[in-house]
Order: C-alpha cells, then sequence, then structure tokens
C-alpha cells in the first residue's frame, strides 16, 4: 500500500489538481510517530509505505509515469485553450467537435466565461453603476494566487516512511540545491525507495508548476477572446477547474481502460 | 388570371431540369405523398421500379462502368454522419440567425463587406499537379496581389501541406488546420475563400459546409492558363476603378408551353422579383435606384437570341446584375455532350415537356461570343446544373440506397465558366438538380424573400460571397433546421406533418443548399456611383495593372447587412408593392474592437491542432488589452478597487517570484547536492528546519559550477574506502537535481512571461 500525502497547500477544492496527491490542508505532518507543524515556506511531500519491496517500487515506478502523463496532457490541453473559440454557444462546440474529449469541459468553461460576459457587458453609460463582482470570486482568485505561490516559491520537503520508519529526507530549495537525509543501515531496496519518492514528487512539483502556466497562459488567452475587462484575473478560477478536470477525467478513463491509474498516453 | 400555386402543380410536384436526349423531366413529377416517402427512404415498389425502368433507358443512351451501386452500410454511416456534422452547424447559423444577419463573422472582426478586415484566401486542392498550381497561381498573380494588398495580414494562400485533401471533410480539414466551426474567426481563416480546381479535386459538398459559415466561391477553368489570367485581370479592372457599369438589372424568365415548372418560376419567381426590384425601398432598401430592364419573361421573349443579347450581344441589354430563371438541360452521365452542354439555359424556344430539345433552343457556353463582353457582370442563374455537376446524385441515395453516377466525375458547367472568361465577374448558381422549391414556402405560399436579399445586397455594392451566405445559406440553414426537427417528429409521429411540407421543406432545402458561387466571393458590381448612366465597358484588352497602393478597396454606399424582415413580410411587401420607410438596420451592440495581431504565417502546419506550437503572449496582446481597459465598463463601475485588489494579490505573488527567481540567479553559479547519514533522523530534521549546523557528517557534497565543472567530496567507509553504495544513491540525486533544476528555471521563465503580461494590464 502506497500512500502519497502532500501537505501545506490548500487548493480551492482540498484535492491535488493532478489527482495523485493527498493533500493534508491542516499544516500538520506526522513524523516518526510525533505531530508535527509543518516547516514554514515548505510543502511536504510525504511518501508512506507498508515496506519496500518490488511491488512499492513499480508502483512509485507507476505513479512517476502519471506525473509525466499529467505533463503531456497539459501540453495538449494547453493547446486546445489556445484553439478554443469561446464566440460559440459551447453545446454547439460541442457538438461539432465530434472527437472532441474536452467537449463536456468546454461547455462549462464557456458557460462560465459567458456568465461573467453579461454582468460586465451589461454597463449602460449615464446610469449609475451598480454592478458589481462578486465578492466570493475575488476571493477564489486570491486564495488560487496564495496556493500558486507556495507551489512556486515554496521549499520541498520529501519524505519517505516505510511502515512508520522514516529512512530518508530531502529538501530541495529554490535554487534546486539538495540536501539529502538517510537513516542509518537501512538497505538498497530502501533507498531505492526514497530515491523514487523523490523524483515522484519532484516530478509531480513539474507538472503542477506547469499546470499554473497553462492556467495563467490560458486565462490571460480567453480574456484577450472574450474582450471581458479583468478576464485574465477573473478567469483563473475557471480555467484553474477546467484544467483540473480535464486531468482527472483523464487520469480516470485511463484507469478505466488499464486497470491502474498510470502510463503514458 | 394566373392560377395559384396549387392550381399550378395540380397535385403533382414538378421539378427543374430537361433531359436534352429524351425531352422528359430530368425527374419525372411526383405527388407529395410520393415524394416525401422517397425522401424517408420507403420507396414502393412501383417507384423503384420506375427507377430501374429509368435506369436502364439512361444506362442504353450512354454506357458508363459502375453507374449504378448498392450504397454499403459503412457509406451510408459515413453519409449519415457527414450529414449530422454539418447539421450542427447549420443549427448553430439559425440559433444565431440574428447576429448572423447583422455579420456573419466573429464579433469583433470587424465589417464582413471588407477583404481589408475580414480577409481572404485561396485555396487548392493537394492532389493538382503542382506545377499546375504554380502555373495558375502565376496567372492568378495579379488578383492575388490586389486581394494581398487589400487583406494585409488575413491573406492567407493554402496550398501543400495545408491544401485540401481528398476526400476531407470540413470538419477535418478545420481540425486538421486548428481552425474553430461555428462563427468564421478572419484571424484563424479569413471569411472570403476561393477554391481554385473542378469538383473532382475540391467537392461541392466540401464546397457546401465551408460555405456555410463563410463567404466561399470556385475558380474551375481546368488548365486553361488564358483564362485565369484574363478572370484575374477582369476583377483587378473593377476593383480599381476600370470598370463602371450603369445601374442596370436585367431579368430573364422562360414558361414552356405545357411545363408547369417554368410556369411556376416565370409567374412566382421572375416576375414578382422584378417587380420588387424597381421600388428601392421595399425590403432591404437600395442606396441608389437601379434601372430593372424590362423582363424577358415567357413566350416572344425568353428566347434564345434575347438571352444572348442580355449575354453582351446587345450592349444596351447586357445589365450589370442578370438572373436567369430557366430549366436547365441535363444528359445522362457519360454522354458526349454532357461536359459541354449540362446545365445550359433552355429557352422559351423549346416547345415543352416531351418534345426533343434542339441545340438552338438552348444557350451553352460555346453560345457566347468571343467578342461578348460581360465586364463587371454578376449573374444568378437558376436552373439545374446550372453551376455544374457532382459525380453522384444524392437523391437516389436518399431515395434508394443506391449511388447513381450523374457524371464520369464531378464538373464546372460550361456556360459560366465562359461568362467568366468575357468578363463576368461571379455567376451564383445552382450545382445538381434545381428542385424549384426555392421560393414556395412550405405552405404552398410564394416566398421570394430569399432572392430579394441576395439581389438587393449585390445592388447595394455587397460582395457576392456576402450577399449569399445572408440570403441562401441562411435559408438552407433554416430548412435544413426545419427538416431535420420534421423528420424526427415523424419517427413519433406519422401524421406530424403533411406530405407536401415535408417535400417543400426537403427540396427547399436542397434548392437553398446548392447555390455555390463561381468566381472570387469577394467581387462586388462596379455600378456607377453618380446617375450618369450609359457608361461603356472598356475592352477585356485594353486592362491595365494599377499601382494598387493608390487603390483603396471599394466600399458598399449602404450598410453591411440588412436588418432580417419576417419571411410573411416579404411576400406581403411585394405583393402590395408599398414602401416601407420604417425599415432601418437593427442596432449591433459590437464587443470591444480589438486589433488583430499580426500573422506571419501564410501556411499554417500541416499537424493535429491540438499539437501545434503553443502561442505565448505577446508585445500586441498587451496592447489589444490595453486598448480594451481604456474604454473598460469595468472602471466605470468603480470595479477597479475590487481589480487593484486583486492585482495587489498577482504583484505580491509575482514579488516573491521575482524574488526567488533573483535567489535562484545568484545561486544558479552553482548547484549543490548534500548527503548525509543519521541514526537519528528526527533530530536532523529539526536543525534543518532551524537553519543549525547539522548534527551529522556530510557524506558525500557534489558542487556543480556554472561552467559544469563538478567538485566531489567523496564518501567513505570506517574503512577509509568509498562507500559504494552512498556513491550511487548520491550520483543518482544529482542527476535528479540537475534534470530538477532545468525543468524548474524553464517553468518559471515562462510563468513569468505570462504573468508579467498580466500585471501590465489594466482591468
Amino acid at each position: 500500500m502506497t500512500t502519497l500525502r502532500l501537505s501545506g497547500l490548500d487548493m480551492p477544492d482540498g484535492r491535488d489538481p493532478l489527482g495523485m496527491w493527498t493533500l493534508d490542508s491542516p499544516a500538520m505532518r506526522a513524523f516518526a510517530g510525533e505531530a508535527r507543524s509543518v516547516p514554514d515556506k515548505t510543502l511536504l511531500w510525504q511518501v508512506q509505505l507498508d515496506r519496500a519491496t518490488v511491488h512499492t517500487q513499480v508502483d512509485l515506478r507507476r505513479q512517476y509515469e502519471q506525473a509525466i502523463a499529467a505533463s503531456q496532457r497539459l501540453k495538449v490541453i494547453e493547446a486546445h485553450l489556445e484553439q478554443l473559440d469561446i464566440g460559440i454557444p459551447s453545446y454547439r462546440y460541442a457538438g461539432q467537435w465530434r472527437n472532441n474529449p474536452f467537449s463536456a469541459h468546454d461547455t462549462a468553461l464557456i458557460q462560465n466565461i459567458e456568465l461573467l460576459r453579461p454582468a460586465i457587458q451589461a454597463y449602460v453609460p449615464g446610469e449609475a453603476p451598480s454592478l458589481r463582482i462578486d465578492q466570493a470570486l475575488l476571493e477564489r482568485c486570491q486564495r488560487l494566487y496564495t496556493q500558486f505561490r507556495r507551489i512556486l516559491a515554496y521549499k520541498a520537503w520529501i519524505e519517505t516512511d516505510i511502515n512508520g520508519i522514516d529512512i530518508g529526507l530531502t529538501t530541495v530549495d529554490w535554487g534546486g540545491d539538495f540536501t539529502n537525509v538517510w537513516k542509518s543501515h537501512i538497505d538498497a531496496e530502501q533507498r531505492k525507495t526514497h530515491m523514487d519518492a523523490v523524483r515522484v514528487a519532484l516530478r509531480s512539483r513539474q507538472s503542477t508548476m506547469q499546470l499554473i502556466v497553462v492556467v495563467s497562459a490560458g486565462a490571460l488567452g480567453l480574456a484577450l477572446k472574450s474582450g471581458i475587462p479583468g478576464g485574465q484575473l477573473l478567469l483563473l478560477p475557471s480555467v484553474y477547474q477546467y484544467v483540473r478536470d480535464i486531468l482527472h477525467a483523464w487520469k480516470d478513463w485511463h484507469s478505466s481502460q488499464h486497470g491502474h491509474a498510470s502510463g503514458l498516453v | 388570371m394566373p392560377g395559384t400555386v396549387d392550381d399550378i402543380l395540380g397535385g403533382d410536384m414538378y421539378f427543374n431540369g430537361i433531359n436534352a436526349v429524351t425531352g422528359e423531366y430530368g425527374q419525372p413529377p411526383l405527388s407529395p405523398r410520393r415524394f416525401s416517402q422517397l425522401i424517408q427512404g420507403k420507396p414502393a415498389q412501383q417507384d423503384y421500379q420506375a427507377f430501374v425502368a429509368r435506369q436502364r433507358r439512361l444506362g442504353a443512351l450512354a454506357k458508363l462502368a459502375g453507374r449504378l451501386t448498392r450504397v454499403t452500410e459503412d457509406q451510408g454511416a459515413l453519409t449519415q454522419a457527414d450529414a449530422e456534422a454539418q447539421l450542427e452547424e447549420l443549427k448553430f447559423k439559425v440559433s444565431f440567425q440574428d447576429h448572423i444577419q447583422s455579420s456573419p463573422v466573429k464579433p469583433g472582426s470587424g465589417d464582413p463587406s471588407l477583404v481589408s478586415e475580414v480577409g481572404w484566401a485561396v485555396l487548392f486542392p493537394a492532389d493538382m499537379n503542382p506545377t499546375l498550381r504554380e502555373d495558375i497561381k502565376s496567372a492568378l498573380l495579379p488578383l492575388l496581389e490586389l486581394r494581398k494588398h487589400q487583406a494585409g495580414d488575413k491573406f492567407r494562400v493554402y496550398d501543400g501541406g495545408s491544401a485540401y485533401r481528398p476526400g476531407e471533410r470540413k470538419d477535418r480539414f478545420f481540425e486538421r488546420l486548428g481552425i474553430s466551426p461555428g462563427f468564421a474567426d478572419p484571424e484563424q481563416m479569413p471569411f472570403y475563400v476561393m477554391l481554385v480546381g473542378s469538383p473532382s479535386e475540391i467537392p461541392y459538398q466540401f464546397q457546401y459546409q465551408l460555405d456555410v459559415m463563410r463567404g466561399v466561391g470556385r475558380l474551375d477553368f481546368g488548365e486553361d492558363l488564358d483564362a485565369y489570367h484574363q478572370y484575374a485581370m477582369n476583377v483587378v479592372a473593377a476593383e480599381t476603378g476600370q470598370v463602371v457599369l450603369p445601374r442596370r438589372m436585367g431579368i430573364f424568365g422562360s414558361s414552356n408551353p405545357g411545363d408547369k415548372a417554368t410556369r411556376l418560376s416565370a409567374q412566382y419567381l421572375a416576375s414578382p422579383l422584378s417587380m420588387n426590384l424597381r421600388d428601392p425601398s421595399l425590403d432591404l432598401a437600395l442606396s441608389r435606384s437601379w434601372e430593372v430592364l424590362p423582363p424577358q419573361l415567357g413566350p416572344g421573349k425568353a428566347t434564345k437570341q434575347n438571352l444572348l443579347r442580355m449575354l453582351g450581344g446587345n450592349p444596351d441589354m447586357t445589365p450589370a446584375l442578370l438572373m436567369t430563371a430557366t430549366h436547365g438541360v441535363e444528359y445522362p452521365a457519360n454522354h458526349p455532350e454532357q461536359l459541354r452542354y449540362q446545365g445550359a439555359l433552355l429557352c422559351q424556344d423549346w416547345p415543352g415537356p416531351g418534345s426533343p430539345v434542339r441545340r438552338d433552343h438552348f444557350v451553352a457556353g460555346d453560345d457566347i461570343s468571343t467578342d461578348a463582353n460581360l465586364l463587371g457582370m454578376v449573374a444568378m442563374l437558376f436552373a439545374c446544373y446550372g453551376a455544374g455537376t457532382p459525380e453522384l446524385d444524392q437523391f437516389a441515395m436518399q431515395a434508394f440506397s443506391v449511388r447513381e453516377k450523374i457524371a464520369p466525375q464531378g464538373f464546372t458547367a460550361a456556360l459560366p465558366s465562359r461568362m467568366l472568361q468575357q468578363g463576368a465577374l461571379a455567376v451564383l448558381a445552382h450545382v445538381e438538380r434545381a428542385w424549384g422549391y426555392s421560393f414556395i414556402s412550405p405552405t404552398g405560399q410564394p416566398d421570394i424573400g430569399t432572392f430579394v436579399t441576395a439581389m438587393r445586397m449585390l445592388m447595394n455594392g455587397q460582395p457576392v460571397g456576402l450577399a449569399t451566405d445572408t440570403s441562401f445559406n441562411g435559408r438552407y440553414a433554416a430548412m435544413s433546421s426545419d427538416l431535420s426537427v420534421i423528420l424526427e417528429e415523424l419517427k413519433w409521429n406519422e401524421n406530424a406533418v403533411s406530405d407536401f411540407e415535408l417535400a417543400s421543406v426537403w427540396t427547399a432545402s436542397n434548392d437553398a443548399r446548392g447555390y455555390v458561387v463561381l468566381g472570387d466571393p469577394a467581387v462586388r458590381i462596379p455600378f456607377a456611383k453618380d446617375d450618369a448612366l450609359g457608361i461603356e465597358r472598356p475592352d477585356l484588352d485594353a486592362i491595365i495593372m494599377p499601382d494598387l497602393k493608390k487603390r483603396p478597396e471599394p466600399k458598399p454606399e449602404s450598410p453591411a447587412l440588412p436588418p432580417k424582415p419576417a419571411p410573411d413580410e416579404e411576400v406581403t411587401q411585394v405583393l402590395k408593392n408599398e414602401p416601407d420607410d420604417n425599415v432601418v438596420p437593427a442596432p449591433v451592440v459590437e464587443p470591444p474592437t480589438v486589433e488583430p495581431e499580426p500573422v506571419t504565417d501564410m501556411t499554417p502546419p500541416d499537424m493535429p491542432a491540438v499539437l501545434r506550437p503553443q502561442r505565448r503572449p505577446r508585445a500586441m496582446d498587451v496592447q489589444q488589452m490595453n486598448a480594451l481597459g481604456s474604454t473598460s465598463p469595468a472602471v466605470a463601475f468603480g470595479l477597479s478597487s475590487q481589480f487593484e485588489k486583486l492585482r495587489e494579490s498577482l504583484q505580491q505573488f509575482t514579488d516573491e517570484l521575482a524574488d526567488s527567481i533573483g535567489d535562484a540567479a545568484k545561486d544558479v553559479v552553482s548547484l549543490d547536492v548534500r548527503t548525509y547519514v543519521t541514526d537519528d533522523l528526527v533530530t536532523l530534521s529539526q536543525a534543518l528546519l532551524e537553519h543549525d549546523t547539522l548534527p551529522a557528517d556530510l557524506q558525500a557534497l557534489t558542487r556543480v559550477g556554472f561552467d559544469g565543472d563538478i567538485e566531489v567530496y567523496v564518501p567513505s567507509n570506517k574503512n577509509g574506502t568509498v562507500d559504494m553504495e552512498l556513491w550511487e544513491v548520491h550520483s543518482l540525486m544529482v542527476k535528479e537535481a540537475q534534470t530538477n533544476r532545468a525543468k524548474f528555471l524553464q517553468t518559471i521563465a515562462e510563468l513569468a512571461a505570462s504573468l508579467m503580461y498580466s500585471l501590465s494590464l489594466k482591468p
């Protein structure tokens, strides 16, 4: 049994956008049997296993491939977002592009954009300003920025725990410097397991950063297309949701095809 | 007293098109009941027997291999898939009819009547001989230069990897080139598209599909390079002021003895259209009055001799805008005369159904004299096969599930081709059988609104491709959409609609679909702006290539597009003949105009859209957005303070990012990887948190310098030898660190660029 836990991140829906890690929203961690706070300005990536065996290594390998698959899917989503024509009503668009695997998500995204559009464009010169953007939306935007900041700016702290015993710890700071701490007297399989855990965590972090790029560029592109003032800021939550949902759906579909949540597309 | 539509039809439905060999209707008359059954693919035994008997007769007249083949299940499924894909877009067009009536292009894309704003493209088939293609391009150079000058960065040449590929459907073509369906987005593909090639190279089906949301025309002179060049020069002449025509339009319509089809078209199309166009204020108001020549209708008037006079034989009778309503002649597939004469216009000289069709009964391409000067003319030919003939008959497929070859391969009719060579700028005509119900409503009432709109837009100086988009393409969308609803209803209730209504909607849909533009879809009639009527056409040989820099694109005089009249109103206005001064263009709320970004890619890459290189926001995007923001209603709403909060949040994020990038930059001179081993991981962990000196011995350190130099602190065991196991793991970590840093910096750079753009934008 392999568990991937990520602490220090508080995404709007409480879910890892890649669908790989379980988010521990309380900034606490279990370390060597004790409850401790997550280090300041740090994201804690914990890999917990029952034991280090060939099977767990295979499992970690699948997780690693999953992170790579997410990266590849993000490239496809980014290109699709760039092509997305928001001038078309979504249900028409979905029907038109018969091979479009994103139809339902396109629909939802375009509907979200459409919800913003009339509020902004209903302005009538000379009339008293009475329209306000939903405060909740603004808060969602700010919260998203905060989490994006954490993903990008925080140090990565990666721990591997086998059957309740921490066997390795690696920190990666902003400059990319690694500090590796190994527990004494562990065997090769255990070392290999922590190595794999580090690779899974870092590849996940890279893919998550890539997701932020895709969301950011996507929101900007859609704002330009939609002509919604401030859209490049206000569309972030919708675009984030769109990208995340597609990744999840894609992963689920792949799992259903292959019986496990891994593998390259 | 003229009869009503019902009186004329006498119960049966009559269709356009006369077989020149038999003198009989190409499609025999049918009762609405039998016709509606055939439309639904439910032929009665007698229908099938009649069909087979007719096929045998036709087959005996001209042998053709594979004339009739059964439609396989796969072919049927493909056809169905095609139809469904097409229907989606047609329904879209209908649902946005009000908008499209105002503008068929994506909101904010500009005035659809101007090439400079919505662009222009030429599309070649991929399987055209490359040498021929380059020769045609050279021959068309004057026209290509003109359009490039007008369209600027919205000028495209689709050839090579972006050419049309054999068998490609429009949605596949769009997907391959990364073009979105729906509203025409000139940034992705210009609104005006000229196909170059024969229907066997670019099928009519593709032209219909592309035409739904764009202005499309076709140029097909085979390998006749002189014809291409002459046509190019004709358009240049018209667009650069070398041709100024009197505002004169003419209507020609036969009404052959005993022929209900032409009686109907003369009485309920040609005649009321002539009346309508005489009054500038009716329906879509004309910006200037036109002289409508006395219509050449029926006995003594709609003769071949008179039609040839209108086609350049007599300059005074040759109008700037010509409309004809006649039978088109058809031949059995592979008949030796088919390519030359199919689609020729059968005049009043023909004695009527059952009579042999003689050569002097119809006007064909080779009847047009080489001296005929049609410069600047735009013509509309209402006739079977007037524009051309596809290889297969769609009705046979639908009614009997067979592929009936009606020609060895698809071809363009000779008459309009000849007209284009003699100076005509465009011919709007019908592909395949014209069912003859374009002007009859599903309830059996005359409805010429589509024709009125097309004619009046042309008379207001609108481009041909735009005039047809608003009229015939709009009707095609509406009728197809209605048809799909009717067919769905009939599955549940056989009596949901009358047989006549189903038959009318089906024929109206197919009629409207079949109208295509031959020629450049962006041409417009070069009529005189003042009342100095009677300006002569210059000689075709006298056309010169002017300095394009001094020639701005001609513009229509009236608002780009008409308000949408209700169909009933159109008929009423025609019958009452009363002016309607209250017709004003509907206000259009345009989104803020966004300047297009420069397009440098003349040839879209030949790869799936989803795999195309990604575009990052560029400086032009920021300018666009700033321009947007400067007039933003958000500011007027007092939203700026809220945006400021949001911006502050983003700013904070970006500042931290910038600081971190700065730190990384300082640190980028080296990459350190340290390895420790400890019995007490908890204590060491705590020390790491508190940035204390670590209570453990450093077992290995690798420092990778900026210049690639590597310093290594090698771990050793108690015996003073290297701990190979630990060294191996450490080495792997070094590799991981190098990979991680490279990817990390790349991601951050991309993100920073995107964020900086966002921050520089106004709310």
